[in-house]
């Protein structure tokens, strides 16, 4: 206790320094978001931007100034408003150096394209090698800095309070309405949402809150209001937002219709549009049959052994994302009723190959990204996150072994992977630090790295041909490539000649060769949606028109096509918002009597897009990042109560604009009388750096005050202390890292009547290492584990009356038994040995359930416990006349806990079991509620009656 | 004999904290009669026609006089200047009335929740819309000090048109009204034809010849006779019209959010001309001879002949432009929501004088009696006065 203080101050430390995901009670676990790459920024200062960026990316920097100062003009005409500030634009070369941005805190998920936060006004957007979509992202993270200036204004403007905003499906709706076109992944969506019966109203838009859905629903509604009501109508939206609370009554001020009425409307013209195409489509599961249809698959690989046709994919039904593996065909075959086995098939699960996401190796998959390949010899070929880039990772499906790991130096990023027919090279894309996105083949013998493409052009899906000489693959490298479309090209490996397969303003992707070479399939959205096409590349097409065959006609979208060697396809479909693997059989068949085809042709190609910057333009300067400080957060706080009277103080946080450096400042006084104010001053000056891979902490302070001892029964004292403290976490990987810290305090601490007064110079050690690749469910984790140890030694340096050390060992262990229960075990060792030795304490929600909080105290301790975690209610609806409520995610739990605390003697052992029910409450706030019995008197006799325990907080 | 009564000391401290808290409450009453002259701005727009024109001569460089917060955003509407007084609205439904000279308050009051647009005063009686409010239309004796009358007419974001006695004035939902001045009852009402999808009207009307001429966001420009409902004209802009029409020398102008500038016959609807200024159009032209000033979205500044639609000059005025200029002489004054204010040539359109503010400027200014007054985003009223004139006011605000 008498070190309190400065443990809180080093816990602030700490939890600054620590990974964000974080969701315990108890600080010291969480993953580490790792900053391998040492940034050396720049700024790029334009009419009305400052870019950050780093030397190596300066000619995409330049070409996203040019898009943002475009962006800027347009979005000025659209919402009536100029910008008067100027805008931080934050850019990365590739998702894996965005992924280190300390802008935010928290991790940045696979599929986040880039960000606006409130806080410092910034923009934060990496590219992901392709122009277009850079563009794209600016235009849309650009909108909702609009938007967020615009309302302020008119609040402000109307004296109302400038704290709110619309609803979420408003301001991404907005932002994606205002920043590109409606394209076929849009309707994609919402034609599987329709047509599945998932699409919601704005009335029910918190239903699918955050989602994909959600932005392109929101995009859908805006669009619709335009076409309908008048595009005005958008912008008077935003100029009647003051007039009320609820944006539910300013969609009724300015179209005239409430959300249920306006829901009513667009729905059914939703269904007006969508329902007719099953005149025409088809369901991919009405039409293809089903291989893997639950949790997220995609970019399936076929390889055949033995009779026996595996499909390899990339997959997540857990929470983590591995390769997966099934076979195409049912083991047993049923003769009458092939389909329904077949469906039974598909229900049951795929093999976990390889589980990624739990350790460094295989940090993340890029799911939406970079097919998997597979040799003839059973050589698998994939790429994951495996520290600072991606890598390529060869394995052997026969032998169910990793054979070898390729890193490369000079590429961040890398995408999808193709095997020669040689079994020796591969062909793949890769981001390198300027943000070029190209061609490589890589020698897995020699070791050799050849870069085929070395431009701003995307390369995607490279495709060796069967017989070696060429490489099919997907670019933007065309006139329509500004549009954000793909053509399909092939590379001759021996000229290096590249040649168009494809020219038009519709996309073309993922080339797959069929095993005799003659016929490439891809994936296309001509004809408005993403399908199955396929093409005879046995025949020479330069100069002439190319015929397409469409294979596949559905309503919602085929893609990543993969042969087997007797003619059929294996590909990923989307329906029901899910990815599923489904395969046709005999494609060449369904070809020869498909009707669709088009006639592409290729003698009116015009030149490749040229890339734009603003060099030469406008005037521009250019200078190094050498900090940028502003004000985060000032807030002012008073308290009083009847035990510690009243205490009131100011805090202050600073940071530099790319979040690498934070300053805080608190100060506070605890005076009682006149005569104590100056003595009682409580003053905490921190910095923390997160720049290098090596965060650290260091600060000083005093504090000074009345307290009251946790661990000893009505102690209270004084104490001033006042001292310094450094800290450092260093992450070995994303999931372990180690901590250390030294403090230095003079604590003088004048206890009550019972107790003497106690002088000391204290100087803490501690020592940890951290380990934790828990993933979670509503109320805390289901899988994976989490163990720390720490290790402190504190002596009183000046006079000896402080002397001793600790070990805290705490692991925990998640069982997964399903998609939603796990068995979670913890083991706690906590050990305080010495003079002075503080105490531990135990008991209640979080701990020893059963027991009052903090009633069993000791200066060792042990605990274990055991739970049982399952869904209980998946939702709970209160529907009052005025209105509902709904609850979800309520979570059941059936636990055992065991424990003691201890000073010198072992006095007795305590229990507990029951069951309990936990409610999460906006991500923030779990509520839990157990009853359950006492086991006493050292295990010999349960309680009389039952307990209850009602708390908040995450489970263990 | 009764004693005399001793205030003790708390009524005493009571009575002083009332009396504080009295000085703090509103009205708005002023010291004189409102005498009209040719040099006041005494309407949105100068005049009915919104000509946005001043026979007075005020040439830059301008410094600033004095400057008054009046609490809250303006909407577009200008300060109306009549007889050395400024009466202002604001977007927290607040009516200033502030010397012309030095910027004192005479006082406020509070009518509505806002109000966009400019009132119009006629005899000293102020006719404000108020936007969001139970009563969206109210008449207020600025000498007096009190309101007179208070009318409902759903939501009002526009400035009332005062022509033959009557108030004209659309809402939100689409309805047009005729109102009688002294009782603010209704005479008669126009709704927009087929609306279905709830266009509203945004459009402050002009007036001339007893027509009243207004846009719609249904795109069309309707001409009313004053004393009946029915359109005299109708004309099909294809997008919505927010800006408000001006009227000169028989001629409608008139611009649309598609950024195309219309002229037509006043008494018969025809299209004389049209200029695609190619960006939103939210401004009221502005007149000096034969030239017409309109500004738009995309930061230009157009100045085109009046007669045929052609274009003389045009400028960049690096900031988004939604108010008039305000013609003085060979003088163009416009603000823009770059936080400036500019003064150009209307013979070339060359920049003579620029003013850096602190707020946007989303107002036309006023010229009145030697001095330019213009509103800022930051809640500021500010007075400009020749330079050669160096006198400065400041009043703090509340």
């Amino acid at each position: 206790m008498k070190r309190i203080l400065s443990v809180v101050v080093l816990l602030v430390s700490f939890a600054a320094l620590e990974a964000p995901t974080a969701h315990a009670q108890f600080f010291y676990f969480g993953r580490n978001k790792v900053q391998y790459t040492a940034f050396e920024w720049h700024v790029l200062r334009t009419e009305h931007f400052d870019i950050y960026y780093y030397p190596e990316m300066q000619a995409l920097a330049e070409r996203g100034a040019f898009f943002a100062e475009e962006a800027c003009k347009r979005l000025e005409l659209r919402f009536n408003h100029s910008l008067n500030a100027r805008v931080p634009l934050i850019f990365y070369s590739s998702h894996l150096h965005f992924q280190q941005t300390n802008t935010t805190g928290g991790f940045i998920p696979e599929g986040v394209g880039g960000f606006f936060e409130f806080l410092k006004g910034r923009v934060v957007i990496p590219s992901d090698g392709s122009t277009a979509q850079f563009r794209h992202v600016i235009d849309h993270e650009l909108v909702h800095v609009f938007m967020h200036s615009k309302l302020a204004r008119v609040l402000t403007d109307h004296r109302k309070v400038a704290d709110r905003m619309p609803p979420l499906w408003f301001t991404e709706g907005l932002a994606e309405f205002w920043s590109t076109k409606w394209d076929t992944q849009a309707d994609m969506v919402m034609r599987d949402a329709v047509l599945s019966g998932i699409v919601v109203g704005l009335n029910d838009m918190d239903r699918i809150y955050g989602s994909f859905l959600m932005y392109k629903e929101g995009q859908n509604a805006l669009q619709y209001i335009a076409k309908t009501y008048g595009d005005e109508k958008i912008l008077l939206l935003m100029e009647n937002f003051w007039k009320e609370t609820s944006f539910n009554l300013v969609l009724q001020q300015t179209i005239g219709k409430t959300y249920k009425e306006f829901d009513e409307e667009w729905l059914y013209a939703l269904k007006k549009q969508y329902f007719p195409l099953y005149a025409s489509e088809d369901s991919p599961s009405r039409a293809a049959k089903p291989i893997v249809m639950d949790g997220f698959n995609s970019k399936p690989v076929v390889f055949e052994h033995d009779s026996v046709r595996d499909v390899y994919f990339i997959g997540n039904k857990t929470g983590y994302s591995g390769i997966y593996k099934k076979q195409i065909d049912p083991p047993e075959q049923s003769e009458s009723f092939p389909s329904a086995a077949q469906s039974a098939w598909a229900q049951e699960p795929a093999e976990n190959v390889i589980e990624g996401e739990k350790t460094d190796e295989f940090e993340a998959f890029h799911l939406l990204r970079g097919r998997i390949d597979v040799s003839k010899e059973g050589v698998l070929a994939f790429v994951t996150k495996s520290g600072e880039n991606d890598a390529i990772h060869l394995y052997d499906v026969v032998r169910n072994s990793l054979i070898e790991t390729f890193r490369f130096k000079s590429l961040v990023g890398i995408g999808s992977a193709s095997w020669a027919p040689d079994g020796k090279r591969i062909t793949f894309t890769s981001i390198d630090k300027a943000g070029n996105n190209d061609l490589y083949v890589f020698n897995t013998e020699t070791r050799e790295l050849t870069r085929l493409t070395n431009d701003y052009y995307d390369e995607r899906d490279p495709a060796w041909s069967p017989d070696g000489r060429r490489i099919a693959f997907a670019s933007d490298r065309t006139s329509y490539g500004t549009e954000n479309k793909y053509n399909l090209f092939v590379y001759d490996v021996a000229s290096g000649a590249i040649e168009y397969l494809t020219y038009g303003p519709d996309n073309y992707l993922s080339p797959s060769w069929s095993k005799d070479g003659k016929r490439l399939a891809f994936t296309s959205d001509a004809g408005g949606a993403q399908n199955i096409w396929l093409t005879d590349v046995s025949k020479d097409s330069v100069g002439s028109f190319r015929s397409i065959t469409k294979i596949t006609q559905f309503t919602t979208a085929a893609f990543d096509p993969a042969w087997t060697s007797d003619g059929d396809i294996v590909f990923t479909a989307f329906e029901k918002f899910s990815f599923q693997i489904r395969y046709l059989k005999n494609v060449g068949a369904v070809a020869d009597t498909s009707s669709i085809t088009q006639l592409i042709d290729l003698n009116g190609k015009q030149r490749p897009w040229q890339a734009k910057t603003l060099v030469g333009a406008t005037s521009i300067e250019r200078f190094k990042y050498v900090g940028d400080y502003s004000l985060d957060i000032a807030q002012s706080a008073i308290s009083t109560d009847p035990v510690f009277g009243t205490s009131g103080g100011a805090a202050v946080a600073l940071s530099d604009l790319l979040g690498n450096d934070q300053y805080y400042f608190l100060l506070y006084n605890t005076a009682q009388t006149q005569d104590e104010l100056l003595s009682s001053f409580n003053l905490a000056i921190s910095r923390i750096s997160l720049k290098q891979r090596t965060s650290f902490a260091y600060g000083i302070y005093r504090f000074t005050g009345r307290r009251y001892d946790l661990t000893d029964k009505d102690e209270f004292f004084y104490e001033r202390v006042f001292g310094g403290y450094f800290a450092l976490s260093y992450p070995l990987t994303k999931f372990q890292r180690i901590e250390a810290s030294v403090s230095l305090s003079n604590s003088n601490k004048d206890a009550d009547l019972r107790l003497e007064d106690r002088k000391a110079l204290l100087l803490s050690n501690s020592l940890a290492f951290v380990h934790d690749n828990s993933l979670w469910g509503p109320s805390g984790p289901l899988d994976g584990s989490r163990f720390s140890l720490t290790l402190a030694y504190t002596s009183d340096i000046q006079y000896s009356n402080v002397n001793y050390y600790s070990v805290i060992f705490d692991y925990r262990n998640y069982l997964r038994l399903s998609q939603r229960s796990a068995f979670a075990s913890r083991f706690w060792l906590w050990y305080n040995g010495g003079k002075e030795a503080r105490r531990f304490v135990l008991g209640g929600s979080w701990d020893l359930r059963g027991f009052p909080r903090w009633s069993i105290r000791g200066e060792k301790l042990w605990l274990t416990s055991q739970e049982l975690r399952f869904p209980f209610l998946d939702a709970l609806g209160l529907q009052f006349p005025f209105g509902g409520v709904l609850f979800s995610s309520i979570r059941g739990a059936l636990f055992f806990d065991a424990g003691s605390a201890w000073d010198n003697t072992y006095n007795q052992t305590y229990g507990s079991f029951g069951g309990g029910l936990r409610m999460n409450f906006g991500g923030v706030l779990v509520l839990r509620y157990d009853i359950g019995k006492r086991i006493e008197n050292n295990f010999a006799r349960l309680q009389d009656g039952i307990f209850h325990q009602f708390f908040f907080g995450w489970d263990f | 004999m009764r004693r005399p009564s001793v205030m003790s000391r708390s009524s005493f401290v009571a009575i002083v904290f009332a009396l504080a808290s009295m000085s703090g409450c509103s009205g708005l009453k002023l010291p004189q009669v409102l005498r009209i002259d040719e040099d006041d701005w005494p309407a949105f727009g100068k005049n009915q026609e919104r000509t946005n024109a001043t026979s007075e001569r005020l040439v830059p460089p301008l410094s600033l006089a004095w400057e008054c917060d009046i609490s809250s955003g303006m909407g577009f509407g200008s300060p109306i200047v009549i007889d050395s007084t400024v009466i202002v609205t604001n977007m927290r439904g607040e009516m200033y009335g502030l010397n012309a000279n030095t910027g004192k308050r005479y006082g406020w009051v509070n009518l509505g929740e806002a109000v966009h647009g400019s009132p119009v005063i006629d005899q000293n009686v102020a006719y404000v819309a108020v936007s969001n409010s139970r009563y969206s239309l109210v008449a207020y004796d600025l000498v007096e000090g009190a309101a007179l009358w208070k009318q409902s007419y759903g939501d009002v974001e526009v400035t009332p048109t005062f022509s033959n006695n009557k108030l004209f004035f659309g809402n939100t939902s689409g309805i047009f009204f005729c109102v009688d001045r002294t009782t603010g009852l209704q005479e008669w009402r126009f709704r927009l034809p087929d609306n279905s999808k709830g266009k509203g009207i945004h459009s402050s009307a002009a007036a001339s010849d007893s027509l009243i001429i207004f846009g719609a966001d249904d795109g069309n420009i309707y001409a009313l006779d004053t004393r009946y409902s029915t359109p005299r004209w109708t004309f099909t802009t294809g997008a919505p019209v927010f800006a408000s029409p001006a009227i000169s020398e028989g001629t409608v102008f008139c611009g649309n959010i598609d950024g195309v500038l219309f002229a037509l016959d006043l008494m018969t609807g025809k299209e004389q001309w049209r200029f695609d200024a190619k960006t939103s159009i939210y401004a009221t032209p502005s007149f000096s001879g034969g030239r017409l000033l309109i500004g738009t979205v995309g930061r230009t500044l157009y100045c085109l002949n009046k007669d045929r639609g052609t274009a003389i000059w045009s400028t960049d005025l690096n900031g988004v432009v939604n108010s008039s200029a305000a013609i003085s002489g060979n003088i163009a004054y416009i603000g823009t929501l770059k936080k400036e204010l500019l003064a150009l040539k209307i013979d070339d359109g060359s920049m003579i004088w620029k003013q850096a503010l602190r707020g946007r400027v989303k107002t036309t200014p006023a010229i009145a009696h030697g001095k330019l007054y213009v509103a800022t985003d930051d809640r500021m009223i500010l007075a400009f006065r020749e330079s050669s004139i160096s006198e400065s006011v400041r009043e703090k605000g509340r």
